[in-house]
């Protein structure tokens, strides 16, 4: 186990013993070692092809609102004209970050969480966030400089029954030069760990969500009733989370608990910088003296052009949309070595990996994306049950305390930490991580069969395999 | 409260079949007595209903005709504008928020008879479709084996025969299987006006008029909570406040009631191979730089601009005496504590909504209605007896009543929130202020229904 995966043990809040666990399981059998991050070239960041000369026109307008970072004051729809570059307004009262590119990095905007041996910032780009501007906030202690980007959630409300599941900010406003007058208290993190009612997600990178967002749901069906025979001699189940309206299944997050990527990228906005928008138009902390600007804070601008800000905006749409459009044109990341030709992936098949971490879905028609695109997002898009060991008790739309999305494998050869909560930076140990065996409250995990399976590989043939996952 | 025996209003067969359903639901059957209140019906004159609210800067005036021409377009599968189906509803919004106005609710005469055979649709009208009934989408509770939570629209529509839509072959769902199995609740049309307002009312607003005249709710048995949404905010559009904002809801909408894919909703409802015949999502962004919103964004956006800039319904220029009298019994015996008069708007980025104080009467919340009314139907947090108290204003000139439409009458309506708890569900959370109104003097009961018509 190298270094990183050492201090990646601020993870622990979610129970010690669980975190004991994979680490003892990854230790007995680990004879794999990780090569770590695949060196440079970076894999990911472009843009994908086809696209319109009036589309790239508008990529600086639309990766500025992913860059942008945000202060406190607003006035909708333009930049604070004191600030050169301009600044964009509508932070908190509470929030984890003040821009989408601080938390999603590596190894390019866009990307996941930053950290040591990263090919942008090395350090956790919180501490450069928590006091900016005069803000009096204190690091929790499961932030730390080397460690990942953590979003926090209380599983459980302060009755410790009552399901909550909600991200709980880090930080507040209060203190900032630009929000005098706010008083405001961040968590109490050190009660809610002592309760063991603390749980963390890391950033996801989001490269290639525009294809995951078009993929087909019978495309989904087709591949989670493929191979039942295989899946259910190995334990594998796995189910889609629907959203009751429509009955479609959704597509994105640690639980697949967002729909689609404009959803997602409108309630991060909200989530991760406290900017209101027109998808979630209020502030999500309504204290009396916190609450200093008019809601939403990002909304449509309605200009006709004789009111025009800056012309080489769009006048018309908030950032949330913007930056929805950086994300969805941002390509899938690219692989090192072409698949399909390295025994790694031979054995990633054999064993069973594939069995979820589903290599490609195949695109629709598309009105503003190409047609037919083979996305290799290594994922079925579908929840399955993990065990104790990683489960975080929150549920969200149809995923249960232990359900996950399977993870997409893409660019992995290319971050730096591993699993919804991060809690490692050793990609072997992030495969043992997924085997857990049944407890009081949980089954085992789905991996088991499968984990047991790559443990059974020859050392070289386990090694081939984390091979191929660095080359992806 | 006494069982009191029921009268549907209505002769049609689409009522007749939700009565059987109802007397399964409710096992009891209730009648108005001969000689309660009546309803004098839906209020004449001019609409009270959809003009732009007051207050728009001369931008948003001269756009919001283009954001209404989407809410009123009518759309195609192949032809601009593009994507109906595979399975719908309707073809276009205002055909079913048509009352008393453009963005209102359902008209008294079925707009859906005109749309489910159009351009060569093969479709047969559903039993529970009527032509004097409301309009409603249809929702299974539960999946066919009977026990899995299910609840997403079942559409009532396809696209198979239309002369746009060739080698499409996809059928209706089953719903005369679903009606047999008792496996099929509806959902009438919600009107659209005011909508702006309600979308920035802060959460701790809603709150705060929550924990409001404690001792009395409790006393009444009142209770209630929020639908949470995403954020954690307060959810507070649709039957079960399961929208939590407009181009939330814009684009859930705009796939489920016309099988138009978008960029919040990118997966047709409906995948049967040979009827997808358009590329995805349907609607998108338009990438276009000329100076009107609707170029550049794609229509969720429009749909929620026209909600967003619709004024609230307005009561009548002047209450009479009895009407008066009605809005005092109307607070007396506790309607307000869930339909509240009331709320002001934060400071908004758009100014005409911003600090405003307007009536929507509804507190924004849900509650358990109880089984009479319960659809089975579980969203996010709402339980399947639980719906949002649904919004008053303009109650005067509505149609149809209740989340299924299944009255015309205002005073059935009234009666029907009050239901005794089964195994399944408890007792209306409204039943004491029912018994508090059927205990009225039938003169102060009509004030009350005169009340409501005038609103």
């Amino acid at each position: 186990m190298n270094n990183r995966a050492a201090k990646s043990g601020v993870a622990v809040a979610s129970g010690v013993c669980f975190l004991l666990l994979g680490v003892g399981i990854a230790l007995q059998a680990q004879t794999a070692t990780d090569p770590g991050l695949r060196p440079p070239p970076i894999d990911a960041g472009n843009f994908v092809s086809g696209l319109t000369s009036q589309q790239m026109g508008m990529l600086p307008d639309f990766t500025n609102a992913f860059n942008r970072v945000v202060a406190v004051p607003n006035v909708p729809g333009t930049p604070n004209p004191n600030s050169v570059p301009p600044v964009f307004g509508g932070l908190g009262p509470v929030f984890n970050s003040n821009s989408c590119v601080s938390c999603h990095s590596q190894p390019a905007a866009g990307g996941s969480s930053p950290g040591p041996g990263g090919f942008g910032s090395t350090t956790n780009p919180l501490f450069s966030v928590y006091q900016l501007d005069g803000a009096v906030n204190t690091m929790p202690a499961f932030i730390t400089t080397t460690g990942p980007v953590l979003v926090p959630r209380f599983p459980y409300m302060s009755d410790l029954v009552t399901p909550d599941g909600q991200v709980h900010q880090l930080f507040t406003i209060q203190g900032r030069k630009d929000a005098s007058g706010c008083v405001l208290a961040q968590p109490n993190f050190v009660q809610a760990a002592s309760q063991n009612n603390l749980v963390f997600r890391q950033p996801i990178p989001l490269y290639g969500d525009g294809w995951i967002d078009l993929v087909q749901d019978s495309s989904i069906y087709a591949n989670m009733n493929a191979n039942l025979t295989l899946k259910q001699q190995l334990g594998i189940t796995g189910h889609p989370n629907i959203i009751v309206n429509d009955g479609s299944i959704s597509h994105f997050g640690w639980k697949a608990q967002i729909k689609s990527l404009k959803e997602m990228v409108a309630l991060e906005q909200q989530v991760e910088k406290g900017v209101s928008n027109v998808f979630f138009p209020n502030e999500q902390n309504e204290t009396p003296g916190c609450v200093l600007n008019a809601v939403p804070e990002d909304g449509d601008y309605y200009a006709v052009g004789q009111s025009i800000v800056d012309p080489t905006r769009d006048q018309f749409t908030g950032d949330a949309q913007r930056a929805t459009l950086f994300v969805r044109f941002l390509d899938q990341p690219t692989p090192a070595v072409l698949l399909g030709t390295t025994n790694g992936l031979t054995q990633f098949n054999n064993v069973g990996c594939v069995l979820c971490h589903n290599q490609t879905f195949v695109t629709p028609l598309g009105s503003i994306m190409n047609n037919n695109v083979s996305v290799n997002l290594f994922s079925d898009l579908l929840v399955h049950h993990m065990g104790a060991c990683l489960a975080d008790n929150i549920v969200q739309g149809s995923a249960q305390g232990d359900e996950f999305r399977t993870a997409p494998l893409w660019g992995a050869g290319q971050r730096i930490f591993f699993l919804h909560d991060g809690r490692t930076s050793n990609i072997v140990t992030a495969i043992e991580d997924h085997f857990c065996n049944a407890s009081g409250v949980y089954g085992p995990s789905e991996a088991n069969a499968v984990i047991t399976a790559f443990n059974g590989l020859t050392p070289g043939n386990q090694q081939d395999l984390i091979s191929f996952l660095r080359n992806l | 409260m006494p069982a009191k025996t029921k009268t549907l209003q209505s002769k049609t067969t689409r009522r007749s079949t939700i009565g059987v359903v109802l007397a399964m639901f409710c096992g009891a059957v209730m009648v108005l007595s001969a000689a309660g209140p009546t309803d004098p019906g839906v209020r004449g004159g001019k609409a009270g209903a959809g003009s732009t609210i007051a207050g728009m800067t001369a931008d948003q005036t001269h756009q919001f005709p283009g954001y209404k021409a989407v809410f009123i377009e009518v759309n195609n599968q192949a032809t601009n504008p593009v994507g109906l189906g595979p399975g719908y509803d309707g073809d276009g919004c205002q055909v079913c928020h048509a009352q008393p106005a453009i963005g209102g609710s359902s008209p008294a005469v079925n707009p859906l008879f005109s749309v489910y055979q159009l351009a060569g649709a093969q479709n047969v009208m559903p039993s529970f479709i009527s032509t004097n009934g409301p309009v409603v989408n249809a929702r299974s509770p539960l999946m066919p084996d009977g026990v899995t939570p299910d609840g997403h629209v079942q559409q009532l529509f396809t696209i198979t025969g239309r002369s746009d839509s060739p080698g499409c072959v996809t059928s209706q769902p089953n719903f005369s299987s679903e009606l047999a199995e008792n496996n099929l609740v509806f959902r009438q049309t919600t009107p659209v006006f005011g909508l702006g307002l309600m979308e920035i009312v802060q959460n701790s607003a809603i709150l705060a008029n929550m924990a409001a005249n404690a001792s009395q709710k409790l006393s009444l048995g009142i209770s209630g909570h929020p639908s949470l949404a995403a954020d954690g905010s307060i959810s507070r559009f649709g039957w079960k406040a399961q929208g939590r904002s407009l181009i939330l809801f814009s684009g859930e909408a705009y796939n489920i009631e016309e099988g138009i894919t978008n960029e919040l909703s990118p997966n047709e409802i409906n995948q049967t191979p040979g009827c997808d015949f358009n590329s995805y999502t349907e609607d998108h962004t338009n990438f276009v730089t000329k100076f009107a919103a609707h170029d550049f964004d794609g229509d969720p956006e429009d749909l929620a601009n026209t909600m967003r800039f619709l004024a609230p319904p307005a009561p009548v220029a002047k209450f009479t005496a009895s009407e008066l009298a009605g809005q005092t019994q109307f607070n007396t015996i506790g309607c307000s504590l869930c339909h509240t008069p009331s709320f002001t708007t934060p400071a908004g980025s758009v100014t005409a909504l911003s600090n405003i104080n307007f009536s929507p009467f509804t507190d924004m919340i849900v509650h358990h209605m109880g089984p009479c009314l319960a659809d089975g139907v579980i969203q996010g947090n709402v339980m399947g007896d639980e719906f949002r108290t649904a919004p008053l204003w303009g109650v005067g000139q509505r149609v149809f009543f209740m989340h299924d439409g299944r009255t015309t009458n205002i005073v059935q309506a009234v009666q029907d929130h009050s239901c005794a708890a089964n195994a399944t569900y408890q007792a209306s959370e409204a039943n004491a202020v029912i018994a508090a109104f059927n205990k009225l003097s039938e003169p102060l009961q009509q004030d009350i229904i005169n009340y409501l018509r005038a609103l």
